[in-house]
């Protein structure tokens, strides 16, 4: 568990959106690829990823088609929308201030303040 | 794009519900299939890989009824449930559901009957044309609206405040047109009163004060459309019909438009005869008699851009002078304005107290028939503990349980 970070509340969709901006995917590989480009430091229960896909194609930012995925088997992939695409672009904007306020308050030293 | 797409996930998953959810079941599936796929790329055998792949999957239920969930439109399908349940309940238990709602309908019931006489006598005005400017006179401390005839003529051409003035007096009359002779309700009334309140007729014609001369002169009568409606049963050729009235000849002139019942809110009359023929009306002839306070009301529509201030110093000015060349006669002649329809204030604050009381009343009912309706609930409450406490048992959330319970209230409200 140590090599493993746990996700903040809403960092789900977040991470979902990205993965899947780098081109359709299929649930499973939606996994994979937040494995990868995480590398492999972030745990996501598998059957947690579901309800956020289904909410994120309410909300009109992915939408689904099925296909045939790389193994052979029916699956349904994902895409960004316009609306997917713009939301990712200010979360992530929202996302790298926070983490930049929160590293820089972090990193304050007595002889700072 | 946002709530369109937000529409057709609740438009499909209200419409094509089976659909939907086999698609989620496939979905679940193919996804537990490909993790197999690596696992058994990694050494496993397909059932050691399968049954590892569901495992690392977690509650698939679960996840199933989240992703339902997430579609949105739970508002509306948890109502649909709720409704159908509530009713279910409901028509378990028949002898409750009637006497909450018995118990509701009784409570809005007087209120709704209280309220609507008090919209007619108070909230709403006079049913005449401009009835902002409409005024009643009244005279002397005790505000009596009643005036002597000859009082009325002076004050009618010696102001300078008013559009006219016009008066009515109120009797009972024999009529008889011929068949079925039967006592009628009239207002005696001035020859100018239609003018006066700006009525136009319904049907024929209205009479007016040129057709006035002298005593028993104008043997007309204009009938009200209830009257025509009732005792003529919608003639058009009312018009012109000659008529007895106290065995003198009348002719009828016409018929007032709908929903005009003379100037008092709480009385109808039947038709209106002119004034100058009191003498034939009420049996006595009291034009000249300045001592006799006989005539009901007096009344007219304020000059525009007189405010009623101006026309009480007017009419107290006309007074002073009555009161100085009549001494034998008239008594104190100072004079207020007030609303004709309730009698002004002779009657109108004690109608008004009287209604305000009554509304007071029937909001003291309706807040009883609602306390014996909370503890009729609370009673039943008590007796449904074992069925809520079950449902907690069974992994309902307290808010899904509050949300059925208060969808069974609002149904019997609604009821």
């Amino acid at each position: 568990m140590s090599g493993h970070a746990q996700l903040l509340p809403g960092t789900l969709d977040l991470l979902i959106l990205k993965a899947v901006s780098l081109g359709p995917l299929h649930g499973y590989g939606v996994l994979l690829r937040i494995g990868q480009i995480s590398g492999q430091a972030l745990l996501i229960e598998q059957g947690a990823l579901y309800p956020a896909l289904f909410r994120l194609v309410r909300q009109g930012l992915l939408k689904a088609s099925w296909g045939t995925s790389e193994n052979n088997r029916r699956a349904k992939f994902y895409e960004l929308t316009p609306l997917g695409r713009k939301r990712l672009r200010e979360e992530t904007e929202g996302w790298n201030r926070l983490a930049t306020a929160i590293a820089s308050a972090l990193a304050a030293e007595p002889e700072e303040v | 794009m946002k709530i369109l797409a937000y529409f057709r996930s609740v438009a499909a998953k209200l419409f094509h519900r089976s659909r939907i959810e086999d698609d989620m079941e496939q979905e679940l599936r193919s996804h537990v299939q490909h993790r197999a796929d690596d696992l058994e790329r990694s050494g496993l055998g397909r059932a050691e890989a399968e049954r590892r792949a569901r495992i690392e999957f977690g509650g698939h239920g679960r996840f199933k009824e989240e992703s339902y969930d997430a579609l949105g439109g739970n508002f509306i399908e948890t109502l649909i449930q709720d409704l159908r349940f509530s009713l279910r309940v409901l028509f378990k238990s028949p002898g409750f559901t009637m006497v909450a709602v018995f118990t509701l309908a009784l409570g809005i019931g007087a209120n709704a009957v209280v309220f609507s006489v008090m919209n007619a006598f108070i909230l709403r005005p006079l049913d005449v044309p401009q009835p902002e400017s409409l005024y009643g006179i009244e005279r002397g401390r005790d505000k009596v609206g009643n005036q002597s005839y000859p009082d009325y003529i002076d004050l009618r051409d010696r102001n300078r405040s008013f559009d006219g003035l016009a008066a009515y007096d109120i009797t009972e009359a024999g009529l008889d047109t011929g068949e079925n002779p039967s006592r009628a309700w009239v207002d005696v009334v001035s020859g100018n009163y239609f003018d006066v309140l700006l009525i136009q007729p319904y049907l024929g014609r209205l009479f007016h004060g040129s057709d006035e001369h002298g005593p028993n002169s104008a043997p007309y009568i204009v009938l009200t459309y209830a009257y025509w409606h009732t005792r003529f049963q919608d003639d058009r050729g009312v018009v012109g019909r000659v008529v007895q009235l106290n065995k003198h000849p009348y002719t009828i002139l016409g018929v007032a438009p709908p929903g005009f019942h003379g100037t008092l809110m709480f009385f109808s009359p039947d038709f209106f005869v002119p004034m100058v023929n009191q003498e034939q009306l009420e049996g006595s002839n009291d034009l000249n008699a300045r001592g006799k306070h006989w005539v009901f009301m007096v009344m007219g529509h304020l000059k525009a851009g007189v405010t009623p201030a101006q026309a009480i110093a007017d009419l107290n000015s006309i007074g002073s002078y009555l009161e100085k060349t009549y001494p034998k006669d008239d008594g104190q002649m100072t004079f207020s304005l007030a609303r004709p329809g309730l009698y002004g204030d002779f009657l109108g604050p004690v109608v008004q107290a009287f209604l305000i009381g009554l509304m007071l009343l029937a909001g003291l009912i309706l807040l009883a028939a609602c306390a014996n309706l909370g503890s009729l609930f609370s009673a039943r409450a008590a007796d449904r503990g074992r069925e809520v406490a079950l449902r907690l048992a069974l992994g309902a959330s307290r808010t899904r349980i509050l949300r059925a319970l208060f969808t069974e209230a609002v149904l019997i409200s609604l009821v």
